[in-house]
């Protein structure tokens, strides 16, 4: 009973197989027949169990349910009790009496200890299994409402953290098990689906949700060491939704909502940025030179060298003076929008006693909450499984998605270009009120702000973002399969081979035209060109396992032992067209462009394994393990490039001990160890080659190929290693009603793939090398508990915390430290420390006036004028310098937390899902820029509250100034104060949900009917001033670790509202 | 034994499948690997290229080289000090600090070139060349182009690093520290001495040529404060009557004057090329904010400077423009605009051109007391511009009549600043400018250099800041 992928339906059935030589061996001469019993057996829901096992205790007679639940048999006079039994419900024992017909109802079963968990290459139940592993059920998953079931997970298991960006609806998002384990290579977990791994970043939006039965996170090194060279991240295990034996049976689930935005940031309105863009034009003039005062007009201050952008527009006045009507455009408003979002979900499934299918159709709709911006999905999943005799089984499984975008682009303002589409989230701090978005007669406006700004007051140079938005054409299609067949044969008794080959086919075009008429960043409509570009990428993956396994039972003695074999291979390649030579605006792609250019990359990579695994358990007390895997790569240098990858692991079930006393409080007790190795291999495909690049030369006008060293060598490059131990106790309450789960783990990481920063004059920013030591450790607390009855009410609760901490143990070279820099914001990773510290100037207060920068016993930054910041001396040597930079806490929480509760009362149903997250600090780009008082951005309130002038002079944040900035308050434009703290409380997921009586319902032929009303972040509790402190940028490994916490681009939070229905026939 | 057909074909799979060993010896699909680069006269051409290329950059003479050596001084400045985090704005006012992205960018990109030279180096020596004369040619080129790029480093950051391997591994540079600035000098002289030895006296298109190499000797040895041996140097650039003054001061710049009989050595740009990457992004960023796409404002003529021009003199209407309606400020003629795309101006930098070669030699001349000699070399450039004759006769006057001239000659072109560091009046003479024009600046010595990089203070802590930073 070792098939790779395996559900409890099967094992129910399998038994039945295996029960059915047994029942039939009695001979019925033997006994006196004294009546017939027969009946149902169905499950709370009413709906038939097949395969159920009816045992007359006392004689061994008994049956099978058929295909409707039913049975019927004949037992004998001594026949007093009946057993019903069923995997995955609770025994029940029926007195039979003289009763001949039964309506059984079994409840699910309720000792979580059951429950199946699955493994690499095979499964396990809690009380056998030795690692950290945290599953997730369908229902927990589809309570929370999104494209990806990566937004699903978060809050729900302890030990995983989810964040991203969500830019687009169907983007991946950042998941992160057991803190980070590495600097520079990815940190991407493994997913494998239905036993297909699938390549690092690949789309998670491919899959839809509610096809997923269950997730199992491997979270120890022990059970994700069979993975290798991969799993150093953690393995995330997807099984999708299988037939089960019965008759057809239709479900359908569908929903239709709408989000909103309920972060905190928020933008000044017009008023108030007058009153910021008026101080900050003469702050800047005034120290800007000697013999200027605040009355001088535009034509004094343009004589005195001034400048644009001492100007002071002349309708700056009527906004200071609060005359009413004036232009006010909220651009938030605009850009920010509620969008629509649905979710319609089919499922056929059913099957014989031989073969079982289910084959399911999704679609999901979601409009973005930016304005013009979309993403819609079809999904298609088929599953077949069948057994051709006694010896030989096959499965089909298939997953089809295909979906068509409108996306937001990243690139900052208006500034869309060759590299990259627009962001309108971003853009909207570089748009000034005072400009419309529509003409009078409602035509676009695409730049007014740019056209006035360039001619006369250098404010933002922007151009109108929603017209930006309307007007381009940004769209993204994807088309992908992926899937698995597999063969299995059982020669002998216990003794099975497995064979199976498995494909993942992806293809996308994406296409990007800006027209003509639009104004761009610093480019007003007169200058603007027409441009566009278009991306063609397919990658193709396939695999290839053969599994041998045997398990057998020798009196108290179960052994399971397995040798695998597996080849994997991807090729990539991506064809990219670009231009912005076009005659007209005719043909709105790249075939209106004249000349347009080709570029042309492919990628490849192969891993070929070995692994083996043995598993022994005693007498259900004693249980040990140990894999062993061996990787090859393609990616590593050339002297190493195999790897070895070996674990092992025991569990002591002391509950099952002779002394363990009986007790009424726990009911199970098991401690358990386990220590693996593990790998990365994150590092892109040829970084171990030395690569030459591209840099053309052009002689009178002619084009001269010219090529560099564009990487350094190292041929040595190898795994990063993990090596991590895991201490487990698990403890059952109430007859295992309860679950508590601890864990502690360590885990070391030597020979980091570090992206080292060099010195330069090498000729290189930074290289890649195996150097350097990280360790881990956390703590993780999971505890769950399911079917109470309080009364009427059956109630569940689940709740979780966790918390990691890393330390940088060594880097490279007598290396101590590496200082990052992003967006301005700078980071520390230093040995002895955890990884990328905010590390940027202290900021303790505003110089209020010339005399107390003078009597400042510190000597402030060179060029600090009243109004920059107050600089804490760190190293007290009385003077500012880089030395002085501060160590401001990291991303890195202190702990996170996460519990949910359940109660069903007769119809009615309810969970809700909380979560949190406390002491982390972010940075966020918008936040900092709104908040910097430079007259380029618009202000936020936060800001424009709180700034030093004379009107408050006791603002903590420096004064406005638009175009003289001081030395010094370049150097503390990231400051501490642009640190935030990024905790959060948020009611995650909420679902309320109505079934209507069955009685109702059959009448009409549906099976079961149930509405409901769900909600994603129903409540946000958080000081976090930016759209969402989860945005973390991820545009590149190291950027993601080494300056994590920075928030380069982000969605605002949204609050999701929806109301749905579930049927089943 | 039906199981056993099964059990044969599948194990006819798993062999199938076994045999992947060579699968992990990949090799990259649509990029080149060095190790097998670098192995013939065309890939060595290649990479010298790829040297060329590099100076076309932002850091180099795409836009800072030629901003630093403008906007420090007084006759160019920055429109809106504030703009792109200052980078130039700080340079107006000795402001800059070592996060400013100006000082990092030409620190790193003068690197890579430099590693760029020394792979070419380090690898042409086993390559056949089909004309032994051409390899020694492009030796000597990249000769050149190393001691130019030490030369900028030197006179911008003081000591610096000195690398003339091909790197091995990166991380071996820990520790290295910055070499002191006599040793730098004496490797750009030796590598200019070999230059000149190698490069042949005519000059083709885009490269250096034997004159090139003794010009830029010469400029090296007048900052060390060596006139004489800059005059024998210069002496040869002159007498070997390669290069001749352009006619007129409207034959110098702009696409349709390339290659003209004064030019040196240049930096070559081309707009509409290659998907618009070879044009320079000064042309849009030195002219005044709003009137063009991407105009910054980066080293704009003052009007004050503009007042220096005398009536007459050519170079005022050729070299300076204005575009009142758009905007008051004057910008320089020398960086064409071009209409294919923002940073994509067509117009080649020129490094070296013959005004400069006379102009040094009229300067090394005055300074070793050959001053007639010297008057009748400024007068040559004087009168190109419509100018008549200099009255200055004695030896203190005709240096201040060569400084006139270099600052009429060159405005926008990135010299004054490193004229008056080569004079040694800097310190002074912004000062007093400073004092003149009501800003509340003082500069000392310590700001004739530039910060070093913060971001490599940081990564290495051997090495170290420059004093006053």
């Amino acid at each position: 009973m070792n098939f790779p992928v395996i559900k409890s339906y099967l094992i129910g059935f399998l038994m039945t197989c295996l029960c059915l030589p047994i029942l039939e061996a009695h001979n019925p001469a033997d006994f006196n027949f004294e009546k017939t019993l027969s009946g149902t057996v169905t499950d709370q829901e009413g709906s038939p169990l097949i395969g159920a096992s009816i045992l007359a205790k006392e004689t061994g007679e008994g049956a099978i349910t058929d295909v409707d639940g039913k049975f019927s048999f004949s037992v004998s006079d001594d026949a007093e009790t009946l057993v019903i039994s069923y995997v995955g419900y609770e025994e029940q024992e029926i007195t039979i009496g003289n009763q001949t017909n039964f309506t059984i109802t079994l409840s699910k079963n309720v000792s979580v200890l059951d429950e199946v968990v699955v493994i690499g290459y095979g499964t396990g139940t809690k009380e056998k299994f030795n690692g950290a592993v945290s599953k997730v059920g369908t229902e927990k998953l589809n309570n929370f409402s999104a494209a990806n079931f990566d937004q699903a997970i978060a809050g729900t298991i302890a030990g995983v953290q989810i964040s991203g960006n969500n830019k687009n609806p169907g983007d991946n998002s950042v998941i992160q098990i057991r803190g980070l384990s590495t600097l520079t290579a990815g940190t991407n977990p493994l997913i494998v689906v239905d036993g297909n791994p699938l390549s690092e970043g690949s789309s998670l939006s491919s899959i839809s949700t509610q096809d997923i039965e269950t997730i199992d996170i491997l979270k120890d090194a022990a059970s994700a060491a069979i993975y290798g060279s991969r799993a150093s991240n953690g393995v995330i295990l997807i099984t999708t939704k299988k037939g089960q034996e019965g008759k057809l049976q239709v479900t359908y689930d569908g929903y239709v909502g709408f989000q909103e935005r309920i972060d905190n940031f928020e933008l000044a309105d017009a008023y108030e940025t007058a009153r910021f863009d008026n101080d900050a034009r003469n702050f800047g003039y005034l120290s800007g030179g000697i013999g200027r005062t605040i009355n001088d007009d535009n034509a004094t201050r343009d004589a005195n060298g001034g400048g644009k952008r001492s100007r002071i527009q002349p309708f700056l006045q009527d906004y200071l003076n609060g005359t009413p009507g004036l232009t006010n455009t909220n651009w938030e408003d605009a850009v920010l929008g509620t969008a629509a979002q649905q979710n319609h979900y089919l499922n056929l499934a059913g099957g014989s006693s031989k073969t079982d299918y289910s084959i399911s159709f999704g679609y999901f709709d979601a409009d973005n909450i930016v304005v013009d911006s979309d993403f819609e999905r079809y999904t298609n999943n088929f599953q077949l499984n069948s057994r051709v005799n006694d010896y030989i089984r096959f499965g089909i499984s298939t997953n089809l998605a295909f979906s068509n975008a409108n996306p937001v682009g990243n690139r900052g303002w208006s500034d869309f270009n060759l590299s990259a589409a627009p962001d309108p989230a971003l853009a909207i701090i570089l748009m000034h009120p005072y400009y419309p978005i529509y003409n009078a007669d409602g035509s676009f406006a695409p730049a007014l702000q740019i056209e006035d700004n360039n001619a006369n007051w250098d404010g933002p140079i922007s151009g109108n973002a929603v017209a930006t938005m309307e007007l381009t054409d940004f769209t993204e299609q994807f088309f992908r399969v992926f899937g698995n067949t597999f063969v299995e044969i059982e020669p002998l008794a216990g003794l099975t081979f497995k064979t199976s080959f498995g494909g993942d086919y992806n293809t996308g075009v994406s296409e990007f035209f800006a027209p003509s008429t639009l104004g761009n960043y610093r480019t007003p409509v007169a200058n603007s060109r027409a441009m566009a570009y278009k991306n063609d990428t397919k990658r193709e993956n396939f695999i290839t396992e053969n599994l041998l396994t045997y398990d057998n039972t020798f009196g108290k003695s179960n052994i399971n032992a397995l040798v695998g074999y597996s080849y994997q291979q991807e090729v990539f390649n991506r064809v990219r067209l670009e231009s912005n030579d076009f005659t007209d605006d005719n043909l709105r792609n790249i075939a209106g462009a004249t000349n347009p250019v080709a570029t042309n990359v492919s990628g490849k990579w192969a891993l070929e394994s070995i692994f083996t695994r043995l598993q022994y358990d005693y007498a259900s007390k004693y249980s040990v393990s140990a894999s062993f895997r061996r990787d090859g790569s393609s990616r590593f240098g050339a002297n190493t490039k195999y790897g070895n990858f070996a674990s092992v692991s025991a569990g002591w079930t002391i509950s099952n001990e002779s002394f363990f006393p009986q007790n009424d409080l726990i009911s199970f007790a098991k401690v358990r160890f386990s220590w693996g190795q593990t790998g990365n291999n994150q590092i892109g495909n040829f970084a171990s080659i030395a690569l030459i690049g591209q840099d053309n030369y052009v002689t009178d006008g002619g084009l001269v190929a010219g090529s560099f060293t564009s990487t350094s060598p190292n041929a040595d490059l190898s795994w990063e290693t993990n090596t991590s131990s895991n201490f487990g106790l698990d403890l059952g309450f109430f007859e295992n009603k309860i679950l508590l789960t601890a864990e502690y783990y360590t885990s070391n990481t030597t020979d980091l793939l570090l992206s080292v920063p060099v010195p330069q004059q090498s000729g290189f920013s930074s290289s890649l090398q195996n150097i350097g030591e990280l360790d881990n450790h956390g703590f993780e607390l999971e505890i769950r508990g399911n079917h109470f009855k309080l009364g009427e009410v059956d109630f569940g609760f689940n709740a979780n915390i966790s918390t990691t901490q890393n330390e940088v143990v060594a880097l490279g070279n007598d290396q101590t430290q590496i200082i990052s820099n992003n967006g301005g914001m700078g980071f520390i990773t230093r040995v002895g420390e955890p990884i990328a510290q905010f590390y940027a100037y202290d900021i303790v207060d505003v110089y209020r006036s010339q005399a107390q920068i003078e009597s400042d016993p510190v000597t402030p930054l060179p060029g600090t004028e009243v109004g920059d910041y107050v600089v804490r001396d760190v190293n007290n040597d009385g003077q500012i310098t880089p030395e002085d930079r501060a160590f401001l806490g990291d991303y890195n929480p202190d702990f996170t937390y996460g519990f949910g509760i359940s109660a069903a009362y007769k119809g009615f149903d309810m969970s809700l899902q909380f979560n949190g997250v406390e002491g982390r600090k972010a940075a966020d780009r918008m936040v900092y820029y709104t908040e910097s008082g430079e007259g380029f951005f618009v202000p936020n309130k936060y800001y424009v509250d709180n700034y030093f002038t004379d009107d408050n002079p006791d603002g903590f944040f420096r004064r406005p100034d638009f175009s003289s900035f001081s030395s010094a308050g370049r150097l503390t434009r990231a400051s501490s104060l642009s640190v935030l703290d990024a905790d959060y409380f948020r009611l995650r997921s909420m679902q309320i949900g109505y079934t209507l009586p069955q009685t109702l319902t059959q009448s009409i032929g549906v099976e079961r009917l149930r509405v409901y009303i769900t909600g994603n972040n129903i409540f946000n509790v958080s000081d976090f001033r930016g759209y969402n402190p989860d945005g973390i940028d991820d545009r590149s490994n190291s950027r993601q670790t080494l300056t994590r916490g920075w928030i380069q681009t982000t969605n605002p939070l949204t609050r999701f509202l929806a109301f749905g229905v579930n049927v089943k026939f | 034994m039906k199981i056993l057909k099964y059990i044969c074909s599948l194990a006819i799979t798993l062999i199938a499948f076994s045999s992947c060993e060579d699968n992990l010896d990949l090799v990259p699909i649509t990029e080149k690997a060095a190790n097998s680069f670098y192995s013939s006269e065309p890939e060595i051409e290649s990479a010298i290229a790829g040297v060329y290329a590099q100076l076309q950059n932002g850091g180099l003479y795409g836009l800072d080289l030629i901003g630093v050596g403008e906007i420090s001084a007084e006759d160019s400045f920055e429109e809106i000090a504030a703009n792109d985090g200052g980078r130039f704005g700080q340079l107006d006012d000795f402001s800059t600090n070592a996060g400013n992205n100006l000082v990092g960018d030409i620190w790193r990109e003068s690197y890579e070139g430099i590693q760029r030279v020394n792979v070419v180096l380090n690898r042409i020596t086993d390559i056949e060349f089909e004309d032994n004369n051409l390899k020694a040619t492009r030796i000597g080129e990249m000769k050149f182009i190393r001691g130019l790029l030490y030369y900028n480093l030197v006179r911008l950051y003081g000591d610096v690093p000195l690398v003339l391997e091909e790197t091995v591994n990166p991380s071996d540079f820990f520790g290295q520290g910055r070499a002191a600035a006599s040793s730098v000098y004496s490797q750009i002289e030796a590598d200019l001495n070999d230059a000149i030895q190698d490069l042949p006296t005519a000059k083709s298109s885009g490269r250096p040529a034997k004159g090139a190499a003794q010009a830029l000797l010469a400029d090296a040895q007048m900052t060390q404060g060596n006139y004489s041996a800059a005059v024998s140097n210069l002496a040869t650039v002159v007498n070997s009557n390669v290069y001749s003054l352009a006619a007129s001061t409207s034959e110098i710049f702009g696409v349709e004057n390339e290659g003209n009989s004064e030019v040196i050595f240049e930096i070559q740009f081309a707009s509409g090329v290659g998907g618009n990457t070879e044009g320079s992004p000064a042309a849009s960023q030195f002219r005044p904010s709003g009137t063009t796409a991407n105009a910054k404002g980066h080293n704009l003529p003052s009007t004050e400077f503009v007042g220096l021009y005398e009536d007459g003199d050519t170079r005022k209407d050729n070299y300076v423009g204005l575009d009142a309606a758009a905007n008051p400020f004057y910008f320089s003629l020398k960086y064409e605009v071009s209409p294919t795309g923002v940073n994509d101006g067509g117009s080649d930098y020129y490094v070296i051109r013959y005004t400069d070669v006379i102009l040094k030699y009229a300067e090394a001349l005055n300074e070793t007391g050959s001053t007639s000699d010297a008057i009748q070399y400024l007068n040559q450039v004087r009168n190109r511009a419509g100018l008549a004759n200099t009255s200055a006769t004695s030896q203190a006057e005709v240096r201040a009549a060569i400084e006139m001239e270099r600052r009429l000659e060159f405005i926008g072109e990135g010299h004054r600043w490193f004229d008056l560091k080569r004079y040694g009046t800097a310190v002074e003479t912004m000062n007093q400018w400073f004092a003149a024009n009501s800003k509340n600046v003082v500069i000392s010595a310590e700001n004739l250099f530039l910060p070093v990089p913060q971001s490599q203070i940081d990564t290495d802590p051997a090495i170290s800041q420059n004093a006053g930073y």
